[in-house]
Formats: C-alpha cells, structure tokens, sequence
C-alpha cells in the first residue's frame, strides 16, 4: 500500500494531538532507533489527486505543524509517496545516523525567515544607457540587499545560532536558526529594525530548520 | 528608511513554498509515477512542479536538494 512520508522526529512524540492528514487519512508513525518517522498508508497514490494541491499542502502541513510543536522535525518534501511501509522504514535504518545527528542538533531550535525584496525592479537593460550602467546598477542593488541583510543579523545576533543567506530574483532570504524560546524576542527585534524604502522585509516562522540540514 | 513591514503571519505562499520546497527527498523513490505522470499534470500542477524541480536539484550524496527557489 502507498504510503505518504510526513516527517521525521526523534522518538518520544504523541500522535494524540496529530490532526488527521492529506485527504483526511490517518497518521501514523513507527520508530527507527531513536527516531519516529510519520506517515499515512493511502488507498491508492492517486488519492492525492481527489482534492485540490492547495489543500493537500495544507493538510500536510498542519501534520507537520503539530509534530514540530512538541520537537524538531525533518520534513520530507511534498508529495513524497513511496510504494509501501517496509521502503520507508529502510529509508530510515540507512540514514538514521545522519538524521539522528541532525535532530540532536536542532532540538529546540527553530528557522527563522527574513525576506527582503525591492519593491522595484533594477532598471530593465532598455532602461539604461549601456550594459555596463545595467551591471553597475544591479551590482549596486545587490550590495544594498546584503547591507540590508547583515543588518538583520547583527541586531538578532544575540539570539541567532546560525545564520544563511542566499540571493532571489528580487531581493533575498535570511534564515535564521533559534532557539524556540526566543522566537518572540527574535521578531519583535527584526520587525522593529529600518530598512531602506527601496526595500519591504517579512519575518515568517518558525519553521523547521530545513536550511540547515542540508548536507547531513 | 522606514520602518520593517512588520508582518509576521506565515502566508498560505509561505506555507506552500515550504511545503513543496523544503525537506527531505528520498532519491530514486519519488514514486510519483504509482499515479501516473498525466493524472498528476491533471489534478496537481503545483506538486507537478515541485516534483520536477526536486529531481532536477537532487544530488548524490545530499538527502536535501540543493537550492530551491521560487522566487
């Protein structure tokens, strides 16, 4: 029977509170050494299809929503479906050591996100004079999106573990690895911070800590 | 300067990029096709998506993709 790989947790966590998941199956989990992996057996993989994407993702994501608030998670991305239980349970038993060493890392840490984006474009190619002006004037933009960024990481230092950074089309997104309890603090510091008009800033989160497992 | 736009609500956008963008990918079982690629395209456009640029970044080695980025 197909089965539909949720996340991935250190042992200890109550599905009592885990809501049902995607088109309404129910989650279920098995235990790896020292780890849980969460999953719900569909019917069919085809199921997935008999609702909207956009509810799906949603319903996957409150499974997720719930398991990350008792620990850390790993999510697996959606819709990762494999054939049946036993191909998810080897999955684990393969990578157990790194995902163990991951969550021992992260456990009580969150990801934090700041997303700066230019409520402008740099001035198309046409827009200019010359290539060279183009350059300058994205050379220049992209400076002030990292001045903007680094910004942000002195001011949540006291609380930032670990920090990443990594360019978008129109801006750029800071991630920030905290610890749960000072999720509030890290915020109200980020929101309070002044930006150049150019730009707009979000904070999302927590999330889990997805940027920062990437090579385990 | 002006003040940060100071929202910090998690977008259903939000959700959605991290949902389908974010996490582990188990490599060589992302066993989309049990459905069918066609009845997926159908019924699923964004995972379609998602799907395809989970295996365009997949790397050896590395459980999570590399960078994904929608915007």
């Amino acid at each position: 029977m197909p089965v539909l790989a949720y996340c991935i947790s250190e042992a200890g966590i109550g599905l009592d509170a885990v809501p049902n998941g995607v088109v309404g199956a129910r989650v279920e989990s098995f235990t790896g050494p020292g780890l849980q992996c969460f999953f719900s057996e569909l019917d069919k993989a085809e199921a997935l299809t008999e609702q909207p994407a956009r509810q799906a993702a949603m319903e996957f994501y409150r499974v997720l929503q719930e398991v990350f608030r008792q620990g850390a998670i790993i999510p697996f991305r959606f819709p990762t479906v494999v054939s049946d239980n036993s191909e998810l349970r080897r999955h684990l038993q393969e990578h157990a050591a790194e995902y163990q060493n991951a969550l021992e890392r992260l456990r009580e840490m969150v990801q934090m996100e700041i997303r700066i984006t230019a409520r402008e474009p740099v001035a198309s190619k046409e827009g200019v004079s010359s290539g060279k002006e183009y350059l300058s004037r994205r050379r220049d933009r992209a400076q002030e999106l990292e001045t903007a960024a680094e910004k942000f990481r002195q001011a949540g230092e006291t609380w930032i573990q670990e920090w990443r950074q990594r360019p978008t089309q129109q801006g750029i997104r800071c991630f920030a690895l905290v610890h749960r309890d000072f999720q509030r603090n890290f915020i109200e510091r980020a929101r309070s911070e002044t930006i150049p008009a150019i730009f707009a800033m979000r904070v999302s989160g927590p999330w889990p800590a997805t940027e920062f497992i990437k090579e385990v | 300067m002006i003040s940060s736009d100071g929202e910090d609500e998690v977008s259903l956008l939000d959700i959605l990029d991290h949902v389908l963008n974010a996490g582990v990918v188990i490599q060589g079982t992302v066993v989309i096709s049990l459905a069918g690629v066609d009845l997926i395209y159908v019924g699923l456009n964004v995972i379609v998506t998602s799907v395809e640029t989970a295996l365009r970044h997949m790397r050896p080695g590395s459980m999570l993709g590399g960078d994904f980025e929608n915007g």
